[in-house]
């Protein structure tokens, strides 16, 4: 443990080694000058000459000067602490104070594990209230029991209320075990002994110092000191406190001689002059100063606990690694089901409107039908359906293709033109399906905003009757078809008419969202196809590694066979995918699809993307021969030197292509030194391919 | 506390998450935002291969793509994704916004989505330039954002609104519900406090974090309070570069250097991705040099090595390393490119012995000495126009109050070397903008006998490097605080907010009217050297001297009615 507890350690090893079971340590400080040197400057031990065992009262705090003159007025053992060390301190001694000074009494219990900023008063107890230096000792307000937790208006209450509820307390648990009292009477009687010398030169008598202190003396607690108290066999000076308020040590790392501090990297070893010797309040490790820098509150179970906690000292890898700590995840908030209440309803609405217009839709279709039908070219049609016989047989002057019907929507009203008598027909018919928007009131087109004259024509939608004008981003012709499912649209349309494109959006909606994932380009086909592979290859990899990992550590001659021929069966296997890899990725990155930049892009990032995958990944690929070389003396058909020779062949071959690649990379790049090393490069290569190939074939 | 991890963070998650070819939709924030945190090679590997623009009207229909959208929710991206989604280019949107959404905006968009493309909707609250770990910008810069509207006391509405947006999103990724402090005598950075506390208990389900030890620390300073910092020219690598040929979006305009290659006219500085750099941005020029020499040693050792390849060994060898290889070899050329031209104009501008009077401008009271040096260096032709003016208004900070006050004398000499009168009128305008009576604390420590006695103590102890020895107003603030002893007189808890007495254990500083690359290197250190407390700087721009002293002249304008 720290300093203090080695200082006792030395002057009486052996009791104090019998009691290491206890959590609590000798909390004992008695020493002769001659030790000190073995303290740590910091601390100031200003000692009792007395050689007796006298009860020992310390008194600890952040002030030394202050705490140095109680002491020669008082006689008592002090220890001044340095105001970062008196954590260290207290935790070891389990203080207690009692200062005699002037008039006045105070009782104060330093309590352990006392936080540096934290002063006393909680638990302090005061019996004359004065103006003092010490008033940061007197709490403010309620106090509450040590014991009970009542809470006590004044101190003078606090003094009643331990009198009359836990004097009791003590004395009967004293009375249950014999044991107990036998501790407890030395204790009482050191107190009432320090009393007496501590009230000498005081007036005031109603102090129940004694009793008081006896009461908060756990009985259980005690047992713990039984041990300790027997074997000094002098009356020592005990007291402990209520454990709620301290951290736990139980789980500290105990002290060795030759501890070294614990921070990775530093291995400094503890206790030297210079060097102190701290614990972690959460892990418990050893430490040096400069690696116990760190604060935070923790519970009694050293858990960190940021609402009640106790500010402890703690090493840096428990400071960092709590809770939240590094986390550099940010807060998200997910808006989606708002949005989706949101939607739900627009897609009522839409859904509506889409049948509505769709109705609309194949009534102008219908009508379209029977026109088409009575113009003298076409046979009668008993009904609005046609037969696909029908269909068939009316040839429409510009044949409608299966394309999209976006295409045919943009390429304007030129199919129709042979159809011009025949529209003013439709006309009449096409306004029974909607009323057709007052001409006169429209100056400007709704959807562009553009003003309607000689050559903006005006025109009206047939689904919803406005007036706008023919641009094809407002308005277009649209084929007509009988059937609006999306099978229906398949079949050849009826006929044409013009709608504005909001209507075409809604009336087409599942159409064109059909359409494009019903066929899609080549690149998704080759994509999905290149996922696969790379899937196949990040499943393989590892299986190959461990392998190779389970050959290199096998004995070379105990090796089997097999094993050695299912690693290279793997690595033959992860060449062939590598190999499709780099031929997909260069036939989607050769892909062409002209007046379309998106897609190039798209083409050439997947290639760029896969042949940085492929580097990543076949690096751990490249290194394999070195480590199957060793394996391959086995008895194989073919002679071993043949073997090597392919597979050195193999390695050039694979190296021959990647310089190839370096070179047109860097003439693209115009790096032309690099050009002339790889160009060296390569004609070395060949050379040695074609020796090796001689070899091969030999 | 990292702002780069955290936004980038955030774009990983976006890509992360999903499977399949994608492309991300980005609109003029968020591009810029996105581009300083993430390569365009982690993008790839994510599956995302294409980045467009929402704003780009001429994208191609892909409905096998999946879109991943990344927006600040201003009214213009809206009216974008509005009509993106009207006509959807891709298959599936996943809706990423860097700020919180209207409820109003989020029915608008329900609204529209009539063909049922949008699979998430979510906010991500990068909506900040992280441009080093504990270094974020919001790169509000004139003419769009302005600062002031009507007084200096005055925040420019639109300017304020992105502030809080983007100061509370940074708080919100770094999971951080501040307690807030703020200079007294500022009206901004009050109004600016006041604004995020009431937006943090507007929003406080957001802000509903695990606790921390101590709560962390929110202070707003004002860049009026501390004029010199961004005056004074810079040692330090990464303010060098942003001081003599400036730094946007981590990005560096290198194409007015002389005889420069193509392929170096734009480099990135990015301390993510570029090692050297991150281990080299704080260092002075003199050290830089030093690491540059190693850096190109190991550069040709990797050549000579790469000659002699005589074995199949050292071939294999060359195929394996060749990549890494040329990575470093780009590199390299980048540093020694930009380290070239950065001592290329510290000779051609004598910056070497600017920079001395500076420092002792900004640091000491030497009056006599000062003012004979510096009407030398104005005699001087080869010192550029700029470089003079920054050395009078030095000079006519520290020594506004002082009796012997001698601005008049060198504005005329300024005159006589051919500096014309409206360019020297910046002089009047930074006493006006931040002289003695707009600061709030003594920052050149001699406007009392004490401070004066504390300055010279400070000389006594000596310094380092002549050129380096300024610190930034921004660190005695900070020592204070972490000692706990910063007054709430002159540091006010927000009214309403929460209060702290203990030690920090992270503090976020924001500078309002733009922070300092100097300071960003303080901070920094502070980092490095101080167990415990993690410091994260931001502001609302990043300075260098030009941007400063348009702010300087912008603002003058305002209190002289010229607009």
């Amino acid at each position: 443990m720290t300093v203090n507890d080695r200082f006792i350690t030395e002057l009486y090893p052996s009791p104090c080694s019998s009691t290491s079971s206890s959590p609590f340590n000798s909390p004992l400080v008695h020493a002769s000058p001659t030790v000190s040197p073995n303290l740590r400057p910091s601390y100031l031990l200003d000692l009792d000459d007395d050689d007796e065992w006298n009860p020992t009262i310390l008194l600890l705090s952040r002030d030394a000067k202050k705490m140095r003159r109680i002491s020669s007025a008082s006689a008592v053992t002090l220890a001044t602490i340095r105001e970062e060390e008196d954590i260290a301190i207290s935790s070891n001694f389990q203080l207690y104070i009692v200062s005699p000074f002037a008039s006045i009494q105070y009782i104060v219990m330093a309590l352990s594990g006392l936080s540096a900023s934290s002063t006393v008063p909680s638990r302090a107890v005061h019996s004359s209230p004065s103006p003092s230096p010490y008033e940061q000792f007197i709490p403010e307000g309620p106090v509450a029991c040590p014991i009970c937790d009542l809470s006590c208006v004044s101190l003078q209450q606090l003094n009643r209320h331990i009198d009359d509820a836990h004097t009791l307390y003590a004395e009967g648990s004293g009375e249950d075990d014999d044991d107990d009292d036998d501790i407890l009477n030395p204790v009482k009687t050191w107190f009432k002994a320090a009393q007496k010398k501590v009230m000498l030169p005081l007036k005031d008598k109603n102090t129940n110092f004694a009793r008081f202190s006896s009461g908060l003396l756990d009985p259980h607690l005690m047992s713990n000191f039984s041990n300790n108290l027997q074997l000094s066999s002098q009356q020592a000076p005990v007291q402990v406190l209520p454990e709620a308020d301290q951290v736990t040590k139980a789980h500290w790392q105990p002290d060795r001689p030759n501890a070294t501090c614990h921070h990775p990297g530093c291995r400094k070893a503890l206790g030297r002059s210079g060097v102190g010797k701290r614990h972690c309040y959460k892990c418990g490790q050893l430490y040096c100063d400069q690696h116990v820098q760190f604060t935070m509150r923790l519970d009694r179970q050293a858990e960190h606990d940021p609402y009640e906690g106790i500010w402890c000292p703690v090493c840096q890898s428990c400071f960092t690694s709590q809770e939240g700590y590094n986390d550099h995840e940010g807060t998200t908030r997910d808006r989606t089901t708002l949005f989706l209440k949101g939607r739900t309803k627009t897609m009522d609405r839409v859904h509506l409107e889409e049948n509505r217009l769709e109705k609309r839709m194949e009534r102008l279709a219908r009508i379209h039908a029977l026109q088409d039908v009575d113009s003298p070219t076409s046979s009668p049609v008993p009904s609005g359906r046609l037969s696909p016989a029908m269909q068939a047989k009316r040839t429409h002057p510009n044949p409608p293709s299966h394309d999209a019907p976006r295409s045919l929507m943009h390429r304007a009203s030129s199919s129709s033109v042979s159809l011009l008598g025949l529209r003013k027909n439709f006309r009449d018919a096409e306004r029974t399906v909607v009323g057709w928007e007052e001409d006169a009131n429209v100056i400007v087109c709704p959807i562009d905003g553009a003003k309607f004259s000689f050559s903006n024509r005006k025109h009206h939608c047939r689904l919803c009757g406005r007036v706008v004008c023919g641009q094809p981003t407002c308005s277009s012709e649209v084929p007509l078809y009988l059937d609006m499912s999306i099978e229906g649209m398949d079949a050849e349309p009826v006929g044409y008419t013009r709608i504005c494109t909001d209507c075409q959006r809604s009336v087409f909606r599942r159409k064109m969202a059909h359409d494009d994932m019903v066929r899609p380009p080549p690149v998704v086909g080759l994509y999905h196809r290149l996922v696969r592979r790379k899937e196949d290859v990040e499943k393989e990899l590892p299986v190959f590694q461990q392998a190779l990992a389970m050959l290199e550590k096998g004995d070379v001659q105990n090796q089997t066979h097999d094993d050695f021929k299912r690693a290279a069966q793997t690595r033959k296997d992860l060449l062939s995918s590598f190999a499709q890899l780099d031929s997909l990725s260069k036939t989607i990155g050769n892909l062409k699809k002209p007046n379309s930049p998106s897609y190039q892009h798209l083409h050439q990032n997947i290639h760029i993307a896969t042949t940085q995958w492929l580097q990543e990944h076949m690096s751990a690929l490249r290194m394999v021969p070195h480590i199957l070389k060793p394996a391959k003396p086995s008895p194989d058909v073919a002679s071993p030197e043949k073997i090597q020779a392919q597979q050195q062949l193999d390695i050039l071959n694979e190296q021959y292509t990647q310089v190839q690649e370096f070179i047109t990379d860097a003439t693209k790049k115009r790096k032309f030194d690099d050009v002339k090393n790889l160009r060296r490069n390569l004609a070395e290569l060949e050379s040695e391919i074609e020796r090796v190939k001689a070899l091969v074939a030999s | 506390m990292d702002v780069v991890k955290a936004v980038q963070g955030y774009v990983l998650k976006m890509v992360d998450d999903l499977r399949g070819m994608k492309v991300l939709l980005l609109d003029v924030d968020t591009t810029s935002i996105v581009s300083l945190v993430a390569t365009q090679s982690q993008l790839l590997a994510k599956e995302c291969y294409l980045i467009d623009r929402i704003d780009n009207k001429n994208r191609d229909r892909m409905r096998h793509l999946k879109c991943v959208c990344f927006l600040r929710p201003t009214a213009q991206s809206i009216q974008w994704l509005v009509e993106e989604l009207r006509n959807p280019c891709y298959g599936d949107y996943y809706l990423h916004f860097s700020n919180t959404l209207k409820k109003s905006t989020i029915e608008r968009l329900a609204e529209v989505d009539e063909h049922e493309v949008v699979r998430e909707v979510q906010e991500y609250f990068g909506d900040y330039m992280a441009i080093n770990s504990d270094l974020f910008s919001l790169n509000l810069h004139p003419p769009q954002y302005q600062l002031y509207s009507e007084s200096l006391a005055t925040w420019n509405a639109n300017t304020l609104e992105r502030t809080v947006q983007g100061l509370s999103a940074a708080l919100l990724s770094l999971k951080k519900k501040p307690v807030i402090r703020y200079e007294r005598n500022s009206a901004l950075c009050q109004k600016l406090a006041a604004e995020l506390r009431y937006h943090i208990q507007q929003e406080g389900q957001l802000y509903d974090f695990r606790r921390a030890d101590t709560p962390p620390i929110l202070l707003i300073l004002d860049r009026r309070n501390d004029p010199v910092t961004p005056l004074l020219t810079q040692w330090i690598y990464q303010a060098m570069v942003h001081e003599l040929i400036g730094i946007h979006n981590g990005r560096v305009d290198m194409s007015n250097v002389p005889d420069i290659q193509s392929e170096l006219k734009e480099i990135v500085l990015s301390a993510d991705q570029d090692p050297f750099f991150k281990k080299c941005m704080y260092l002075n020029l003199g050290d830089l040099g030093a690491n540059i020499k190693a850096y190109v040693d190991k550069y040709q050792n990797k050549t000579k090595s790469n000659m002699h390849i005589e074995s199949i060994a050292d071939m294999k060898r060359f195929v394996e390393e060749y990549p890494e290889f040329r990575k470093l070899s780009g590199n390299v050329s980048k540093h020694v490119a930009v380290v070239g031209e950065l001592s290329r104009k510290v000779t051609q501008y004598h910056l070497l012995e600017v920079s001395e009077l500076e420092q002792s401008l900004a640091n000491s009271e030497h009056h006599g000495d000062d003012l004979k040096h510096l009407q030398q260096l104005i005699a001087t032709p080869a010192v550029p126009e700029e470089t003079k003016l920054r050395l009078v208004m030095l000079y006519a900070l520290r020594y506004e109050k002082s009796p012997n006050n001698a601005t008049r004398s060198l504005k005329d000499l300024l005159a006589k070397n051919g500096v014309s009168d409206r360019r020297s009128s910046v002089i009047d305008a930074v006493i006006r903008y931040a002289g003695e009576k707009q600061r709030q604390d003594d920052l050149f420590s001699n406007q009392s006998f004490l401070s004066r006695g504390r300055s010279a103590l400070k000389g006594l102890k000596g310094v380092e490097n002549v050129y380096t020895q300024h610190t930034p107003h921004l660190a005695e603030t900070i020592e204070q605080l972490l000692k706990n002893r910063l007054r709430d007189t002159s540091f006010p808890f927000i009214d309403g907010g929460e209060v702290t007495r203990e030690k920090p254990q992270d503090v976020i500083i924001f500078m309002v009217g733009g922070t300092t690359f100097e300071e960003a290197k303080y901070i920094a250190q502070l980092n490095a050297t101080t167990p415990g407390t993690r410091f994260v700087l931001g502001g609302t721009c990043v300075h260098n001297s030009t941007s400063f002293l348009t702010d300087v002249v912008n603002a003058d304008n305002l209190i002289r009615g010229i607009v």
